[in-house]
């Protein structure tokens, strides 16, 4: 942690010593012309454009079996992405990101919490607030460029990793999953200095301010260092592969108990009974006429509250991984791959132990390729991802894992298969199948997107998903091993509208 | 008697060589002047691009800005303009490989060699990530006079490196090494595009097509590039060209 905080410093202070070798080239400008530098290179960029998309996305949402088809639901999201960039000199840039999103029907999440019985409170005991919008600044980065050196600074998406649908190596923010409203990365607010060493090396880091799940509550443990994320990559071209190898700690805070369900209520009972003893000693003390005890303790009891200080927040768990990835081309396939080997750090003891290491728990992959059909001009693309830390077998799964966000699917192997064929410019047919290879269940995506003009489309589209009872994409799940839930219908059929202004 | 023959034979032969390394010769020089003509150091265009999904209906199409910057023969930068939809995209060639930037996931993204048939990010119309690469006709290409008339050259050329077009065929002018049309061919589709270049106007110094027409045969579609400002040879900062860094 400490050799990897100074290189990310060292990064920055090289930057800094170049902004002071800029500094003294001053009488070399011309102040006549800031789009130009002291080399004498013009900047032709626009000094400032506002622009934007808006999404409109009805889904319905249906349970088939056999023949018969359940009592649909209906929801609508709104997303709103209003973009700007400014650029005051040549070396310096702005942007930002403003989103507005509006969630209704079976489109807002907090009526999925509610249906699995994890929502904190009932929305109904604060009529006052607003469960369906939400806006808020995305991105808001500033980047400056001096020499070879580079940095970005704000809020900002850190999205390294050569892999399509699953990032091994990008560990700062939620992605978006089978998600057809969210096209942006997340911001994370954060530092990035990086430095081109040449025109085939580079080395870049990352220093996050916050983290994976950029939580809505404050705790004072957001301060410690030690509940910084960060990263640090070497880039480099050999031949015509891309590839980097690099090093991240995530930080992710997570108090969903994944206790089983019998330790979760013994912990429960033992307060209960703990709480009944005390309740009958003070009434005991009581009976007997023995004030001067009882109120002796409500006073220690108080003491120990106001003296104990904050309550600590013990949910944080950092990880830390040695990443690899690349992106070439072999024969007429483009070939991809990103890697990430989880080190085995004890996150209780904050401290290195190699113990039971297992080298396939501990793997996390995505490797794929692809391929344009000759002839027929049909792109397609097959990605494997392999998530060690999976579950071993269906009776294994727990939603919760996927819910807070720690993983994007519960197993370890899935496949993903995609075909997109664009015909006149206007019309765009694409399939997708994504695939649980170990339990076979799977999502198929079929959808077509009409372009009528160059800054609007339709698409109409559906999920389609399918597999064993309790399989994972079957909807149905087993929670605590006593209560089943179906989380998810088996059919959604959507339009969405798109207009970028 | 016979060493007369012998030194006829030895003559003609001698004769047909020398007019078969004139020819090569003259192909090189041609050549050679046509990439002269369209040398630069460096270059900045702003321009638009119109694709046309049907070649033959000019009121339908859609218009996308570029900010172009090159280097050399061989580097290349795009930054989109326009439509918004695919504003701030990004393409830097080098050497034979491009690289792509799309700014709502802040990825980079490297493009296989062999997809380079396929139009640039389903933004490049009738452009290829092969068309719009760099290189010069003598480094790509093997070429051959096919025929010449008093205005101009049609030269063949067979790819030096690996390619998508088996042969292109190249018109050029006699009287300024401009040229007008380049056919391409493919092994399995023959004849599938042309490259029409007009409107010719004094930029920096150099007379240059404004306006250039890709037509694809095939599809039956069009790309027209038309060229609003381009300066060149003047300095350029390396980062646009540097797959380390031309997206910061």
């Amino acid at each position: 942690m400490k050799n990897s905080t100074s290189l990310i410093i060292a990064l920055i202070i090289l930057g800094a010593f170049s902004l002071n070798a800029q500094d003294n080239n001053f009488l070399d400008i011309d102040w006549n012309d800031n789009n130009s530098d002291a080399s004498g290179h013009k900047s032709y960029e626009e000094a400032f454009s506002l622009y934007g998309y808006m999404i409109d996305y009805f889904q319905s949402s249906i349970d088939y079996s056999g023949s018969k088809l359940s009592k649909p639901s209906y929801g609508n999201a709104l997303l709103l992405r209003l973009k700007g960039d400014w650029r005051p000199e040549k070396n310096l840039r702005f942007h930002m990101e403003f989103s507005y999103i509006s969630n209704v029907g079976n489109q807002n999440p907090y009526l999925m919490y509610e249906k699995l019985g994890i929502a904190g409170f009932a929305q109904s005991d604060f009529p006052l607030e607003d469960y369906n919008q939400h806006m808020f600044f995305d991105h808001v980065w500033g980047m400056v460029n001096i020499g070879n050196f580079d940095m970005q600074f704000g809020k900002f998406p850190i999205a390294w990793g050569t892999g399509y649908v699953f990032n091994p190596t990008s560990r700062v923010a939620f992605p978006p999953f089978l998600d057809m409203v969210t096209e942006d990365t997340r911001g994370t607010m954060a530092i990035l200095p990086s430095y081109a060493l040449s025109d085939r090396f580079s080395l870049e880091a990352y220093l996050a301010f916050q983290d994976k799940t950029q939580k809505a509550t404050a705790y004072q443990e957001d301060s410690d260092a030690n509940n910084f994320p960060y990263g640090i990559k070497l880039n480099t071209i050999i031949g015509s592969f891309d590839m980097s190898l690099s090093w991240i700690k995530e930080v992710f805070y997570n108090d969903l108990d994944y206790r089983p369900i019998d330790d979760i209520l013994e912990e429960a009972g033992m307060q209960y009974i703990q709480g009944i003893i005390a309740n009958q000693a003070i009434a005991d003390l009581l009976a007997e006429g023995d004030t001067a005890a009882v109120l002796d303790i409500f006073k220690q009891g108080a003491l120990v509250e106001m003296t104990s200080g904050m309550s600590t927040h013990p949910y944080y768990k950092r990880k830390y991984f040695a990443g690899f990835d690349f992106a070439g081309a072999v024969w007429d396939f483009g070939v991809y791959g990103e890697f990430a080997f989880r080190a085995p750090y004890d996150n209780n003891d904050n401290k290195f132990v190699l113990g039971n290491y297992s080298f396939a728990d501990n793997l996390e992959m995505s490797v794929g390729f692809d391929y344009t059909i000759p002839g027929i001009n049909l792109d397609t693309r097959y990605e494997y991802y392999y998530q060690g830390s999976g579950a071993k077998g269906k009776g294994d799964y727990n939603i919760l894992t996927v819910l807070s966000g720690e993983r994007l699917v519960n197993a370890r192997n899935y496949g993903f298969l995609f075909a997109e064929k664009t015909v006149k410019d206007f019309h765009k047919f694409s399939l997708a199948l994504f695939n649980n290879l170990d339990d076979g269940s799977y999502a198929i995506l079929p959808g077509y997107s009409y372009s009528p003009y160059t800054n609007f489309d339709i698409t109409v589209g559906a999920f389609i998903l399918g597999g064993s009872r309790a399989s994972e994409f079957d909807g149905r799940y087993i929670l605590y091993d006593v209560k089943e839930v179906d989380l998810m219908d088996n059919f959604w059929p959507y339009v969405r509208l798109k207009l970028s202004f | 008697m016979k060493h007369l023959i012998q030194i006829l034979v030895i003559l003609l032969v001698l004769v047909q060589l020398s007019v078969f390394l004139h020819a090569e010769e003259d192909v090189l020089s041609i050549i050679r002047k046509v990439d002269e003509i369209g040398k630069t150091t460096t270059s900045v265009a702003k321009m638009s691009m119109l694709t046309f999904p049907y070649s033959e209906d000019n009121s339908n199409y859609r218009d996308m800005k570029v900010l172009a910057y090159g280097k050399g023969e061989d580097d290349s930068y795009m930054e989109f303009i326009s439509p918004k939809s695919i504003k701030g995209l990004r393409i830097l060639s080098r050497e034979g490989d491009q690289w792509v930037y799309f700014p709502s996931t802040g990825r980079v993204r490297k493009i296989a060699s062999k997809s380079k048939d396929k139009s640039v990010q389903g933004v490049g119309g009738d452009f290829s990530y092969e068309d719009l690469g760099g290189g010069s006709m003598e480094e790509k290409y093997t070429f051959k006079i096919l025929s010449s008339d008093e205005d101009s050259w049609t030269l063949e050329g067979i790819p030096i490196k690996e390619s998508t077009y088996s042969k292109i065929l190249v018109t050029i002018n006699r009287d300024n090494y401009l040229t007008p049309k380049v056919e391409f061919y493919t092994e399995k589709d023959g004849h599938k595009k042309d490259l029409i270049s007009e409107e010719f106007k004094i930029i920096s110094g150099r007379l240059m097509p404004t306006r250039m027409i890709m037509i694809n045969l095939i599809k039956q579609s069009k790309t027209v590039v038309i060229i609003h400002e381009a300066e060149y040879d003047i300095p350029i900062d390396d980062k646009y060209f540097n797959p380390m860094r031309f997206y910061k």
